[in-house]
């Protein structure tokens, strides 16, 4: 018995070709028996056929699209895909100067590192041909063998011998920290006694990684990178382990969920002290965190590669290596 | 031809040139979508745009699960969704017209009909029928028009549809049977039961 209501109601699946073959074919014989539903139909199928056929006429023709992309470039060359806009990969090829090829994932990377390599050696030849020899060595006087007036300005350090006959005024470098102490110059003095140098306020120590991260980064972020990177280490190498049980992630899932809320904080006080580097690195760490945090008890082998993967892509676990290089001792006491 | 896989490794390494290209495959689709639901070529051109600076900034998250247009599609729908969200909040309740005005307009832009050798009688009837669709499409909700060009143009299924819009499958068939309904109103195809004795018995060989 045919049903018009039952029958329009399977209308929309069979003009959008929502029915297996068997339902289709039925449905057919319905419409076939009743002229009403079968005259719904058709029309409905011929409104699409008109529809399609005056939308074409609707687009543009083909002179329109040369504009089309030349305004989609003008708009694309403001923006930075996402590893660019929430690393601080992004800032520093930015900072470099926007050289073309730093758009590379890679390339940033390798820029930031040979810029710290430049700085290492920069202060290196600064200490070798400036301070003279390395603590512990024989002062020997090669500049000025006269005693020289003592010369004390916010961006120098005298050091001094009280040999006898053998007064050395050397000019030296001073880490930009050093200049801080109250607004006043520094006066950090190397004095040596009875052919020994007493080092006891200036820790002469090559330049590293870690005095740019440490310009950049607050020492609690610099722990708390210390700490994300060893998780995110640790999850590397869980999660590339082949047979994974279920209990060899709770660890790391758990860190992961006392890391965020770390995390949260620290992005949110260097977004409100405007450190771009800070919150930029910390932005790019927060979805690993979270994505670890939020795994199931039993994880697939497909949300572990994703997520490592990714880390792998983004070079995470090494900029973190990065910004989490510790001073090992304090550079300039500063009385 | 350089493969889209190559195309789309390149852009994520932040090559803009091998992402405009990517953009050039799939442009005219995109487009279509966007002139249908917001029914107006200056909107449609910068809703498309924003669905490629959208996908851009998203490249790098691409990991060729599904495929490029499956992905890019998912980002279209969004930002058509967002835009929904937007227009509503900006212009709440007010309906907008598509008048022959702004097809005509289409001319000023560089974008005339297809055939531009058709007689200008014809031309007018084209865009009076235009303007019909236009108007039928303006007789739905926006939402309503996302399913139907989601539906229809991209040939998703309920259940596709269903998800990408959040909402049930119910809605889906509810959504595009007024859709048809309204183009059949505005397009004025009727047709009469006795012209129709034979033609389910076509359409089912």
């Amino acid at each position: 018995m045919h049903d018009c209501v039952k029958t329009r109601e399977l209308l929309v699946d069979l003009v959008f070709d929502e029915l297996g073959p068997e339902a289709r074919r039925r449905a057919l014989l319905e419409l076939e028996g009743c002229p009403d539903c079968l005259a719904q139909y058709r029309s409905m199928t011929e409104a699409l056929r008109v529809f399609d056929q005056v939308t074409e006429t609707a687009m543009p023709d083909e002179s329109y699209w040369p504009g089309y992309e030349t305004r989609l470039r003008e708009r694309l060359r403001h923006e930075r895909p996402s590893w660019m806009r929430t690393s601080w990969m992004g800032w520093l090829s930015d900072w470099i100067g926007g050289f073309r090829p730093l758009t590379a994932p890679a390339l940033p990377v390798a820029a930031g590192l040979a810029m710290v390599l430049l700085v290492i050696g920069w202060w290196t030849w600064q200490r070798r041909h400036v301070v003279g020899p390395s603590p512990g060595a024989p002062v020997v006087a090669r500049e000025t063998p006269t005693p020289q007036p003592k010369v004390e300005s916010p961006d120098e350090v005298i050091a001094t011998t009280t040999k006898p006959g053998e007064f050395l005024n050397r000019r030296k470098s001073v880490h930009p920290k050093a200049t801080e102490s109250n607004g006043k110059a520094p006066s950090v003095r190397r004095e040596e006694r009875g052919g020994k140098i007493v080092d006891d306020d200036v820790v002469s120590r090559g330049p590293d990684q870690s005095l740019i991260a440490a310009s950049l980064f607050t020492p609690e972020t610099i722990k708390h990178f210390e700490k994300a990177q060893l998780m995110l280490r640790s999850f590397r190498n869980a999660s590339a382990a082949k047979s994974l049980a279920a209990t060899d992630l709770a660890y790391e899932r758990q860190m992961s969920r006392r890391l965020l809320y770390q995390n949260i904080l620290l992005r949110r006080d260097a977004e409100m002290k405007g450190n771009l580097p800070a919150e930029e690195a910390l932005s790019s760490l927060e979805p690993f965190l979270l994505d670890i945090a939020n795994l199931p008890d039993k994880p697939s082998s497909g949300e572990l590669g994703g997520i490592r993967e990714r880390l792998q892509r983004k070079e995470l676990i090494a900029s973190l290596q990065i910004s989490s290089a510790q001073p090992s001792a304090p550079a300039y006491k500063i009385p | 031809m350089i493969q889209e896989d190559k195309l789309i490794e390149r852009a994520q390494e932040g090559d803009q040139e091998a992402f405009c290209l990517l953009a050039r495959t799939y442009q005219r689709r995109i487009y279509a979508l966007a002139l249908h639901y917001t029914r107006d070529p200056h909107e449609a051109e910068d809703l498309s745009q924003e669905v490629w600076l959208k996908a851009y900034r998203a490249i790098g998250g691409f990991r060729g699960e599904a495929g490029f247009y499956t992905w890019l599609r998912r980002i279209t729908v969004n930002t058509f969704l967002n835009h929904q969200r937007e227009m509503k909040t900006m212009y709440s309740g007010e309906k907008k017209a598509f008048r022959l005005g702004e097809l005509v307009s289409l001319d000023e832009l560089g974008m005339t009909p297809a055939e531009p050798r058709q007689a200008p009688e014809e031309l007018l009837q084209q865009k009076m029928m235009v303007e019909k669709v236009m108007e039928g499409l303006g007789e739905l909700t926006a939402q309503q028009r996302l399913i139907f060009l989601l539906k229809h143009r991209e040939g998703m299924t309920y259940d596709e549809i269903a998800r990408a819009c959040a909402v049930s499958t119910g809605t889906v068939k509810k959504a595009l049977f007024r859709a048809v309904n309204r183009l059949r109103e505005y397009l004025g195809v009727k047709f009469s039961a006795a012209e129709d004795v034979s033609y389910a018995a076509r359409e089912r060989r």
